[in-house]
């Protein structure tokens, strides 16, 4: 059997990532731009695994569920303020909330 | 010794703060008990310090000078705040805290009904203690500061009835004026720190030579190697100082508006104590005015003209307290003529008979305008003498005293000044000599002058019938909007003339008292002076007093002396035969279409003068530096610097999109650049 090489793993990991930083700049609904968030802490921890597994090391292991716990929180946090906006303002439009504009 | 001119300062200091922070609370009492008391100690102080003098022999050790700290060394300057005990500033002492606590006892029934109570003594403290300050000073560095902090004093009492439009604008007259002075007086000290390296009176500084002419002034000697032109300069800037202080020309005119301020304030500050400042700062530095041979004619000339210019005003004035202001001016001019004339004891002697007397005039016109509830126009007085006893006999024997009629103490005095100028005159040789023959005729003259307006007064508010319409309801510190509702009820006025007269009576015993104690020095005064007329060494206790200090008066030979009281004397006579003739049966005022009337009337229009010579161009100057240098330049500048700020911003704001997905990508292409640049660099 053949070990699949280790740079098609990051490749995968680079591609999700890219997938992921697209989604986050062009789509306007707050929870695709979760996920696509999401994708981008994913392919992250993908890379972490692979060199991991490479390097025959638990530290990059450790990481990933440091980010799985942080990305857990992340979106708590996230989908309550996503309400709250909502509550107000009846609307969760991304390009309407810019009330921080110069 | 000196220690104890230390306790004569402290009192009022003391005074002053505790009235100032506390007065507000306190009952009556309390504050007349702090305000007399205070000026009590100082004036006991005082006289111990004369008498501690007075033990002293010889009398050329009279003299005690004591640094109480040493305030500043720079360089060769070493300022000391010492205090000078001679007998120059134990004569000053003794009339300022004296004729002090009288006024300040007065003040009391005449300040009764004022809300601000408090503040008034409060400020007359203070007042005392810079008056205090300045004569026993023993350099000209702390003479400077308290000849500013009277003239603060002297500012807060004439504005001390703040909601008068008048007496603010006088007080601020007044400071500006005084200024002026201070200024000329800080120029004299800069000269002679520059030229002599000292600034005290006598002792110190590597370039005088010491105890040459007697101690506590600067020595003549010492000054020999000022240029003629510095030599001159020194004296002027410091008489300048003088005239704006004493109120000589030109620098007379805040002191008839300080008449705003409460009488006892006019009596105390602007007639018989801060007034005398320049006449005893041209004492204190007679050595100095020697040095030139213009000095002292100057001095005499500028004296002379304003005692004979303030006389003439004060002819023709109708409210009382402006002919006495006048009359200030005028023999504060006397005092400056006799020290021109080298007799600066005789200026020392006239300003002390003259504070008597004249704090005597105010007082009684001040116990006049209270009883009458604050009128201060002659046309609406006469025949008080009914009413008024007291007051009536106390003010006789003032205008008696300001008159020069013997045995009263101006007799002595001016006569002093008189025979002195006279003596001046035959010594002297070159155009000075006339100079000096002229002073004494228009000191000659103006004697008349002032009986005759002295003598009017007089006749306007005692003899005759009443004119007035009995005592105005409000106090003398009526509002504008008072005085309205005073016309208005005019109309239904209270009876005129004599009835009315009854309901005017003599002031409470608080006001009678220094009045009564002022007429016995008034009239007794004079003995302290020189009996020139009869033997000059027999008599002469202040003279011989001062000497020490001011060197001994040039002694003049009798006959002259007599020629020029006698001469002294038909003119008062005569302007005193005037006065009876023409006002004897009770004043009445006439208009006068006589232009030289119109003109001292109208004050010879000198503050019409300035306004249009000084005030008004700098006014116009100020208004243009506003439009310019303020409106264009500064402001200009300013709102020149925020449009380029907010031209520069217009651009900057719109990369502030308020889109999250822009800073996102913003930031993705930051990391992206960074990224490239390890990857390019390897």
């Amino acid at each position: 059997m053949t070990t699949i090489p280790v740079s098609w793993y990051l490749i995968v990991s680079a591609l999700l990532f890219t997938i992921g930083t697209i989604g986050v700049l062009v789509r306007r609904n707050p929870l695709i731009i979760f996920m696509s968030i999401e994708l981008m802490l994913n392919a992250v921890n993908l890379a972490f695994v692979t060199l991991s597994s490479y390097l025959d090391s638990a530290d990059g292991q450790v990481f990933v569920f440091i980010v799985l716990t942080v990305a857990a929180a992340e979106v708590v946090v996230g989908l309550a303020i996503i309400v709250s906006i909502f509550r107000t303002r009846r609307n969760i439009d991304v390009d309407e909330m810019n009330l921080l504009r110069g | 010794m000196a220690s104890l001119l230390l306790w004569v300062l402290i009192p009022p200091l003391l005074g002053f703060i505790i009235l100032g922070l506390l007065g507000r609370t306190l009952p009556r009492s309390a504050i007349l008990t702090v305000a007399w008391g205070t000026v009590a100690l100082s004036f006991l102080f005082a006289l111990s310090a004369f008498l501690s003098l007075l033990g002293v022999h010889p009398d050329s050790q009279r003299v005690s000078d004591v640094s109480v700290y040493t305030w500043a060394i720079a360089g060769d300057l070493q300022v000391h705040f010492g205090l000078l005990l001679d007998p120059l500033s134990a004569t000053m002492l003794l009339v300022i805290t004296g004729v002090g606590l009288l006024i300040h006892i007065y003040s009391a029934g005449y300040m009764a009904d004022d809300p601000g109570f408090w503040r008034f003594f409060s400020y007359m403290n203070f007042f005392i203690f810079a008056m205090t300050l300045l004569v026993s000073a023993d350099n000209l560095l702390f003479l400077l500061v308290g000849w500013g902090l009277v003239g603060l004093a002297s500012f807060l009492l004439i504005g001390f009835w703040y909601q008068r439009p008048a007496a603010t604008a006088a007080a601020r007259k007044a400071l500006v004026i005084n200024v002026i002075g201070d200024f000329g007086l800080m120029l004299a000290i800069f000269l002679l720190f520059k030229h002599l390296n000292t600034v005290d009176y006598g002792y110190g500084g590597p370039n005088c030579i010491p105890g040459t002419s007697g101690y506590g002034v600067l020595t003549a000697a010492s000054c020999q190697q000022l240029g003629s032109l510095v030599s001159l300069a020194i004296p002027l800037l410091l008489f300048v100082a003088c005239a704006a202080k004493s109120a000589q020309l030109p620098l007379y005119m805040w002191l008839p508006d300080a008449m705003e301020g409460p009488t006892p304030v006019s009596a105390l500050i602007h007639a018989a104590t801060m007034v005398t400042a320049g006449v005893y700062l041209v004492a204190r530095t007679h050595v100095l005015f020697t040095l030139s041979p213009y000095a002292l004619p100057i001095v005499g000339a500028i004296g002379g003209l304003t005692a004979l210019f303030a006389a003439t005003i004060a002819l023709t004035q109708l409210d009382i307290k402006r002919v006495l202001a006048y009359s200030t001016i005028s023999q504060l001019g006397y005092m400056f003529m006799g020290e021109s004339a080298g007799s600066y004891s005789a200026g020392i002697f006239h300003l002390t008979t003259h504070a008597y007397f004249k704090a005597l005039l105010f007082l009684g016109a001040g116990a006049v305008i209270h009883a009458l509830g604050g009128e201060q126009d002659m046309r609406e007085m006469g025949g008080l003498r009914y009413r008024m006893r007291i007051t009536f006999w106390t003010f006789l024997i003032a205008v008696l005293a300001i008159s020069g009629i013997p045995p009263f103490a101006g007799f002595w005095s001016k006569d002093d000044i008189l025979g002195a100028l006279l003596t001046q005159a035959t010594s002297v040789g070159g155009a000075a000599r006339y100079l000096y023959y002229g002073l004494w005729g228009l000191g000659v003259l103006t004697a008349g002058l002032t009986a005759l307006y002295m003598f009017r007064l007089f006749y306007g508010i005692f003899m005759g019938s009443y004119r007035g319409a009995g005592p105005l309801k409000h106090g003398h510190a009526g509002s504008e909007e008072e005085e309205e509702e005073e016309a208005l009820t005019t109309v239904g006025r209270r009876r005129r003339g004599e009835s009315a007269l009854y309901e005017i009576y003599e002031v409470p015993a608080v006001m009678t008292v220094p009045l009564i104690i002022l007429a016995i020095l008034s009239t007794i005064g004079g003995l302290v002076g020189s009996f020139a007329l009869f033997d000059y060494s027999r008599w002469q206790p202040l003279n011989a007093f001062l000497a020490p200090v001011l060197g001994s008066a040039p002694e003049g030979n009798l006959p002259l002396l007599w020629l020029s009281t006698g001469a002294s004397l038909i003119f008062a006579l005569l302007g005193l035969l005037i006065a009876w003739r023409r006002y004897g049966q009770g004043f009445v005022y006439k208009e006068s279409r006589n232009p030289f009337y119109r003109l001292a009337y109208n004050k010879y229009y000198v503050d019409e003068i300035g306004i249009a010579l000084l005030i008004n161009p700098l006014l116009w100057l100020g208004r243009q530096a506003s439009a310019l240098l303020e409106g264009g330049l500064l402001d200009g500048g300013s709102r020149l610097v925020g449009r380029a700020f907010s031209l520069v911003s217009a651009g900057g704001r719109r990369l502030q999109t308020g889109y999250v997905r822009n800073y996102a990508l913003a930031i993705l292409i930051g990391v992206v650049l960074i990224i490239l640049y390890y990857v390019v660099r390897g």
